[in-house]
């Protein structure tokens, strides 16, 4: 079980520094580094200003205090062939179990450093005592220990109380610190955890693992993970869940149009219900729609429109190739030219709406004709790239 | 007429899998394919649905040939796969009315039949599901119904009895029946011999790729000198026999 645990851990990190690279790129960094820079200068700024009896400040420190005793979830690496292939190590599962204790205290551990950074002149100002800082500190390290150690045990019960209740007590003490006393928050904390340690201790040793629970908690965690990795790169472990979303329909009917063939409303529905394709497309679609209709740089406002309308297109053209992935696509006697149209069509429809919703967003506060004329070309030569360049490339690229 | 598979030879890559297949299945009449793992029986299926192109012979279908018109052949054929296959987004209904655009049918007509397969089936009250996360056995009755509201000639179904629960299987072998008496010729593959035994007019039996025999199971015990065993038998002591070669 030790073997098993630091081979996967090993396996685990390897891949989380693979994706860690294209998270942490050159403008991702760049980006950040302006954005602390600016926030801390205005905090700083907005520090110097504040009254230490500002109710401002204590409020804050709630809502920050919070945060490390919130995040971070058991980090199990379970595997889903594990409920058949490990069942007869039941008992060595404890063992292994163990070691998650430590590696999942790293996250929080990191958050809550950050927090305790950032919040250290608040505190500072609000407390003016260096034990007080002391004493709150050390609780919070107290707290987010216990809160872990009732993740871990409660995957050997049916309930989840002792997390919801443990997430009550961090909540009522960071609150007893924060406005009666900080010693307080320390003895209660103290007293928290060591009756977490008593009582995970014996939820474990009496309780056997559960299995499904644990490996959905794994699932969700390594999901949440890879959708994080995903903003910055391709991921293809993630798996994505499909919702009915029925007040999505009269989307679905605008997308595969009234002339409804066969595999027209197949992607106009994957398009709407699958995660991947609809989500991304609607936030870069958002963000446009909010520059177009904000800026009043017409080159800009064509530049973005233009790239925008090509990128979502872009993005969900994968949709064929899935499609073509089922086999019943090819038993059912649709030839493959007419599911290209379909397709086709269903393209022409996606360029027409997002073009529309630009070209309106883009009119509506800093409308000038030429800054009309100026959208609607861009758009119109992109869809023109998209329909006599793009998709032609994509279907031969198929096909080979 | 119906399905004649003439001298098939093909597989996945360059190296055949199976050798030089020939054989018919009638009109109204229920084929069993029956072979070992790895006999060959699916990669048949696969050259007769269309996803695989044959390295040499035809496969025809009430005179027309898979390769030269592939849609007007699948538009006559309806396939129930082994594992079944869906598509995740979309719902029961869906899937329904996904199965009468293609096939061109009548939806009206179709949705009537449907209705009633639904219900032999306990899906009725399912319809705005997605069978993407119905059970194994749900997910196969899914597959036989889309399959069974078509007008299809001819029926390819993959192993249909694992998975079922008894009452479905009952339910599918009375559809079978129907289809039968209609007309349409039906190939299955199977390992459930004892039911097949009841059930096909035919078998054709694979081994290694090659088609060891076809007949009934009179002819069987005949050409293998076996009177009055039963095909579970037959087949259990000619793969026994094979293996010790």
């Amino acid at each position: 079980m030790n073997d098993l645990w630091s081979s996967r851990l090993k396996k685990y990190q390897r891949q989380n520094l693979k994706y860690l690279r294209y998270v942490l790129n050159d403008h991702l960094v760049l980006a950040l580094m302006f954005l602390v820079g600016g926030v801390g200068l205005s905090y700083s700024n907005w520090l110097k200003g504040v009254s230490d009896t500002n109710p401002i400040l204590k409020v804050l420190l709630l809502v920050l205090l919070m945060v490390p005793l919130l995040v971070g979830r058991p980090v199990l690496l379970l595997k889903e062939a594990d409920k058949v292939f490990l069942l007869p190590r039941e008992s060595s599962m404890k063992d292994y179990i163990k070691h998650t204790q430590l590696r999942s205290t790293l996250l929080p551990l990191i958050v809550g450093l950050i927090i305790v950074l950032v919040s250290l002149p608040m505190l500072a100002l609000t407390f003016a005592s260096v034990p007080s800082i002391i004493l709150i500190v050390v609780s919070i390290l107290g707290l987010m220990f216990a809160k872990l150690r009732f993740e871990i045990s409660s995957l050997f019960v049916t309930s989840d109380r002792f997390i919801l209740t443990s997430i009550l007590i961090n909540l009522l003490l960071v609150a007893v610190g924060l406005y009666f006393s900080p010693l307080l928050m320390l003895i209660g904390a103290l007293i928290w955890s060591s009756y977490a340690v008593f009582q995970s201790n014996q939820q474990i040793r009496t309780g056997n693992l559960q299995w499904l629970k644990s490996l959905q908690r794994e699932n969700n965690r390594m999901n949440r993970l890879y959708r994080f990795f995903s903003l910055f790169t391709e991921v293809p472990q993630i798996t994505t869940h499909i919702k009915r979303r029925k007040w999505a329909d009269p989307i679905v009917k605008i997308i595969q149009g009234s002339k409804v063939n066969a595999f027209r409303s197949v992607y106009a529905r994957s398009l709407v219900r699958s995660g991947d394709y609809g989500s991304q497309s609607i936030r870069l679609l958002v963000v446009t729609a909010l520059i177009a209709m904000f800026s009043s740089s017409v080159v800009l406002k064509t530049l973005i429109g233009s790239l925008a309308t090509y990128l979502i297109i872009v993005q969900i053209t994968p949709i064929f190739e899935k499609n073509e992935q089922n086999i019943f696509t090819t038993v059912y006697p649709i030839q493959k030219q007419m599911r290209i149209n379909d397709f086709r069509q269903i393209l022409i429809r996606l360029i027409t709406v997002c073009s529309v919703i630009i070209i309106v967003c883009s009119s509506v506060i800093n409308f000038t004709l030429s800054g009309l004329m100026f959208m609607c070309l861009g758009q119109v030569l992109v869809g023109l790239i998209i329909y006599w360049w793009y998709i032609p490339r994509y279907i031969k690229k198929l096909s080979l | 007429m119906s399905l004649e598979v003439k001298a098939l030879t093909g597989g996945y890559t360059q190296v055949p899998v199976i050798k030089d297949l020939s054989f018919t299945v009638n009109d109204g009449e229920l084929m069993g394919l029956i072979g070992l793992n790895g006999a060959g029986k699916s990669t048949t299926i696969n050259h007769i649905i269309g996803l695989l192109t044959p390295q040499k012979g035809s496969i025809i279908l009430n005179g027309i040939n898979l390769k030269d018109n592939p849609n007007d052949f699948k538009k006559q054929m309806a396939y129930v796969p082994e594992f079944p296959v869906l598509y995740e987004e979309l719902t029961l209904r869906e899937h329904i009315d996904l199965t009468i655009k293609a096939y061109d049918l009548d939806s009206e007509r179709t949705w009537v039949e449907a209705k009633k397969l639904l219900k032999t089936f306990r899906l009725d009250k399912r319809l705005d599901w997605f069978p993407a996360n119905f059970s194994k056995g749900m997910k196969q009755k899914v597959m036989i119904v889309c399959a069974f509201i078509t007008q299809a000639k001819l029926f390819v179904i993959d192993e249909p009895f694992l998975g079922l629960d008894p009452l479905a299987v009952d339910d599918l072998l009375k559809l079978i029946d129907q289809k039968k008496k209609s007309g349409a010729s039906i190939l299955m593959s199977t390992h459930v011999l004892d039911t097949a035994e009841k059930y096909c007019d035919q078998f054709a039996l694979l081994n290694n790729g090659v088609l060891e025999s076809v007949g009934t199971v009179a002819d069987f015990q005949t050409q293998f000198n076996q009177p009055g065993a039963s095909l579970s038998e037959i087949y259990l002591k000619l793969a026994r026999s094979e293996m010790n070669e």
